[in-house]
């Protein structure tokens, strides 16, 4: 028997590794070189040299929109795409369902509603992504406290989840019928859409520690998030302590999330879309599931975030966008491999 | 059961007694519109609205800028019982609450954004109620209600703020004919308008400054005018350009820090709707933006627009003194000759009747901050 | 090794007691099969023994040691339990899935090493399904998914394997091949303890059986004086006749039902 088929079932195979791992930095270098001013890919591969050796122009307004502009832009929606990636995989497994999001336990929404009423009494930005992510795990344990305990299933989870997301939701809608329509409204509205438009290094290193530390522990059980997925009396005769299991994996997944929107407000799709193309791709073992959703959450993210800042004069909402160009794809996709299982 | 049925014939009559007074209550009202003497006139939507002659009440809804355009018109804010809360804070903040503190009597719970609590609205029993003339489901609802609804629009004369405001003075005048001012509202405004025009129209197109109108800034989204919003009108009128003129929309429109640096504007002019100043544009106060690779930073050419009776970006009575404001931060060495300051003192007295100080009128091209807030918190 | 249960009371809403007064023992190289009428309570019987359910009174003991206060992985690595096969499956490879088993012997933050897959490899091979491990668990047949699952429990070593009703959706040939594995293992020194619907499986596997009644209560000892007919007839209300049948050297017994009470 070939033996060395086993590797597919221990690890990710090498090349698949190098390719998550370069698609990436290619996508950033690409989208380095694109945006509304125009720099030529020369001048980009210059200005990187020149910052390595210290020798960059810092005053020329081409350096400052490279590296003030769209290297944190870039680096946010690399951020963003992973983690959201990483966590509606994460959910996804937790609750043996296709269609779990971060939405389906209330966090997208509690964060939303957080983020829109520091936004209301007219915080600041750090304060509003502070009290966007309290409130993100506000709702999930206000979930976890409705829908599970004794005698309750994972599905009652999700109905408490919706349930949870819908009451933030209306809260929001409550807080933008009395925003005023000319200043506040906009502002929770382009913030509830999500954009990185406000991207900067300000901003990514409050938002970027956390996220980092919650896919890094995922990252690391990744195997073990394997176990989430069998029903309870097997998870447990695998000596796995599952409640423990699942409560990190719930807490990481949803740290991530909160964070996210937090920085950018809701960017929807993504943890729906590149979970599943990844399932088609690599299967659900998560030893090469979780790696490809970093790799290809990254790139996509990336690709789209480009085309929303630099297509047109006027920003285009990052959710359009990723629902526009990520569902064809998807559909494309599921036809060539013939769909997925769970 | 017969009992109980005897009860449901009585509740059943009351309430279509109950019903009939009601009815007949109200077209007793109608009634009695139709004996006093009344005013006709053809509002912003084309409706012809029929208004009795002495009005005392007026209300304004969602048409932020007409309580100041009227109180200046009528050098009194003693009719405005109610207006919504962005003219509240326009009204605290400017000039306006100070030459006419009694408009901070007004009401301003009965409306939240664009929706009218008619309950409210009745207990301010007003003569007369103007609306945006977009919200016609507005306009429906107060002309079912009973009300002389007038709708005004903002946007019908292609955001020239200088028709627009003669516009709004030719109806207004026409509601109140003893308060008459379109002659010399329109008089004056075209004046300035062509003055502007023959130092500025020679200027050719390569030359002409690039101009930035920062409507809305938070720490996640910038915005400005399209190429039929304000902005646009405003920059033609001043023989400048308005960058945002790529952008097709009649609104304001986000835009993202990088197309900044590629417009690369000389000029910055920060409107009175959002709280920001030119030093948080120099400094970099507000979320991470960068705004120091800017043209018009680097040259310290960033403004706040002026603040008179109402926000200066919209069309209002500060209108024709906007207007030459604006040429004037932007070509400078063509309009040394003019003093602001005194130009608009000028104004208010020949055209309006109103005395400002010396101070009063240098306030309105240092207006406070706080303008920008549309709502009280 | 030895699982003892001892004085073990159940009942999940402390109202309607499920199994009351049940003491019993297993012991390495030994098949303990458990009967009982649907509903009386064989699952929970199994997952109480293990400590998958807390007992309401009672107690597990493995080797001596109290089976609640034992770390779930040192009790895993001892125990296996293999539930029924008609649940949900990821679809995972059937490797993959054998490699779930090794749960207890990695390390929180580990993967299974190449050693561990050459270890699961072996045990498909033991259970001569080698030729499936590559092959999606959904599309697996009843029997190859359940030969899985005591692939994934073997996976560790464990002393003692619990199955739940693991012939119980096969087809006839499977219901063999299923218990001859289990004599198998017992005879390499595993303990097997396995719920059945049938009476005959446990006559010709089990060494030692145990029978629920109705009223939660159980007797237990060898097969051939817990299966009988009088038993049979006392807990299914199933007249039976009991006889043996001799084929070539093979003598089998079996259990015919002649007509319900």
């Amino acid at each position: 028997m070939t033996k060395d088929k086993y590797c597919k079932a221990i690890k990710l195979s090498p090349t698949s590794g190098l390719i998550l791992f370069i698609l990436p930095i290619f996508a950033a270098i690409f989208a380095l070189c694109i945006g509304r001013l125009g720099i030529s890919p020369a001048e980009v591969v210059r200005s990187i040299f020149g910052r390595i050796t210290g020798n960059a122009d810092f005053a020329s307004k081409n350096e400052l929109v490279l590296w003030n502009i769209r290297m944190p832009r870039i680096l946010l929606a690399a951020l963003v795409g992973a983690g959201l990636s990483v966590s509606g995989c994460t959910f996804q497994s937790l609750f043996s369902n296709p269609l779990a999001t971060p939405d389906t336990v209330g966090v997208s929404s509690g964060t939303c509603f957080g983020a829109a009423v520091a936004l209301f009494f007219g915080a600041d930005f750090i304060v509003t992504q502070t009290v966007a992510f309290l409130f993100g795990i506000i709702a999930v344990s206000l979930t976890y406290l409705a829908g599970s305990g004794k005698g309750k299933s994972l599905n009652s989870v999700v109905l408490a989840g919706i349930m949870i997301g819908s009451l933030f939701s209306a809260l929001v809608s409550f807080i933008k019928s009395v925003a005023d329509v000319n200043s506040v409204l906009p502002v929770i509205t382009f913030w509830i859409m999500g954009s990185f438009a406000g991207a900067g290094y300000r901003s990514l290193s409050v938002g970027a520690p956390v996220m980092i530390i919650g896919m890094a522990v995922l990252y690391l059980i990744r195997w073990r998030l394997n176990i989430l997925t069998l029903p309870d009396d097997e998870a447990k005769a695998t000596g796995t302590n599952i409640k423990a299991l699942r409560a990190v994996s719930v807490i990481c997944a949803t740290a991530i999330t909160a964070s996210c929107v937090s920085m950018c407000g809701q960017v929807g799709w993504v943890g729906l879309l590149v979970p599943h193309m990844c399932r088609m791709k690599f299967g659900n073992n998560h030893i090469s599931l979780l790696p490809a959703c970093i790799g290809i959450g990254m790139t996509f993210m990336i690709i789209v975030d480009t085309i929303a800042r630099s297509a047109t004069a006027a920003e285009i909402p990052i959710s359009v966008l990723t629902a526009v160009i990520g569902a064809p794809f998807f559909i494309i996709l599921m036809r060539k491999t013939g769909g997925w299982q769970l | 059961m017969k009992k109980v049925k005897k009860v449901l014939c009585i509740l059943l009559c009351l309430v279509l007694l109950l019903s009939a007074v009601g009815c007949s209550a109200k077209k007793d009202d109608s009634k009695k519109n139709d004996d006093s003497a009344v005013v006709t006139v053809v509002d912003n939507n084309g409706n012809t609205v029929t208004v009795k002659k002495d009005i005392q009440r007026i209300v304004v809804c969602d048409i932020y800028p007409i309580p100041s355009v009227l109180a200046v018109f009528f050098d009194s804010a003693s009719k405005i019982v109610g207006m919504a809360q962005p003219s509240m804070v326009a009204a605290k903040n400017s000039l306006l609450s100070e030459l006419y503190p009694e408009i901070l009597n007004a009401e301003t719970g009965f409306i939240d954004g664009t929706t009218v609590n008619m309950e409210a609205l009745a207990a301010l029993n007003p003569d007369v109620v103007f609306y945006s003339s977009g919200n016609k489901e507005l306009g429906k609802q107060l002309t079912d209600a009973g009300y002389a609804a007038i709708a005004i629009s903002a946007n019908k004369w292609q955001y020239n703020a200088i028709e627009t405001l003669n516009n709004w003075i030719d109806l207004l005048s026409q509601l109140f004919p003893e308060n008459n001012k379109s002659e010399k509202v329109r008089t004056y405004s075209e004046s300035v308008c062509n003055m502007v025009q023959e130092r500025v129209g020679s200027i050719p197109d390569a030359e002409k400054a690039k101009v930035f109108f920062l409507f809305q800034y938070s720490a996640s989204n910038i915005s400005t005018s399209g190429n039929s919003f304000f902005g646009q009108w405003w920059a033609t009128a001043i023989g400048a350009k308005n960058v945002g003129e790529e952008l097709d929309s009649d609104k304001s429109t986000n835009v993202n820090m990088e197309q900044i640096y590629k417009w690369d504007p000389d000029f910055i002019f920060i409107t009175n709707f959002n709280t920001a100043k030119p030093d948080d544009i120099y400094n970099n106060t507000v979320g991470s933006f960068d705004w120091s690779g800017v043209k018009a930073v680097k040259d310290k050419n960033v403004y706040k627009m002026p603040l008179g009776m109402y926000r200066t970006y919209t069309a209002g009575v500060d209108t024709p003194i906007t207007l030459l404001w604006l040429a004037k931060a932007t070509y400078p060495e063509r309009f040394e000759d003019v003093d602001i300051t005194a130009k608009t003192k000028e104004y208010y007295s020949d055209v309006f009747g109103i005395t400002l100080t010396d101070e009063q009128s240098a306030r309105i091209f240092a207006p406070l901050t706080q303008a920008g807030k549309l709502s009280v918190k | 090794m030895t699982l003892t249960v001892e004085n073990g009371c159940f009942s999940y809403d402390g109202r309607h007691t499920v199994l009351s007064d049940i003491n019993f023992s297993a012991s390495s190289g030994e098949i303990l099969a458990v009967l009982g009428k649907n509903g009386s309570g064989k699952t929970t019987l199994l997952r109480c023994a293990v400590g998958l359910l807390k007992w309401s009174s009672g107690r597990s003991l493995l080797d001596g040691k109290d089976v609640s206060h034992m770390r779930n992985r040192e009790l895993w690595s001892k125990i296996s339990y293999v539930p029924q096969a008609k649940s949900s499956f990821g679809s995972y490879t059937v490797l993959e899935s054998v490699l779930l088993g090794f749960g207890s012997s990695i390390s929180i933050f580990g993967k299974p090493q190449k050693s561990d897959a050459e270890k699961a490899f072996a045990v498909l091979k033991r259970l001569n399904i080698e030729n499936l491990a590559y092959k999606k668990c959904s599309e697996l047949s009843g029997g190859e998914k359940q030969m899985t699952l005591i692939a994934r429990s073997l996976a560790c070593n464990p002393k003692i394997l619990i199955l739940d009703e693991p012939e119980s959706n096969l087809d006839f040939k499977n219901q063999i091949t299923v218990l001859d594995v289990l004599s198998k293992l017992r005879d390499s020194g595993i303990c097997c303890i396995f719920n059945t619907h049938f009476p005959d499986h446990a006559l010709r596997t089990a060494d030692r059986a145990l029978l629920l009644g109705d009223d939660g209560k159980c007797i237990c000892g060898k097969t051939s004086d817990i299966v009988t007919e009088e038993n049979i007839q006392k807990t299914f209300g199933v007249n039976v006749k009991i006889s043996s049948v001799t084929s070539g050297d093979k003598t089998v017994k079996t259990v015919v039902p002649v007509s319900t009470v």
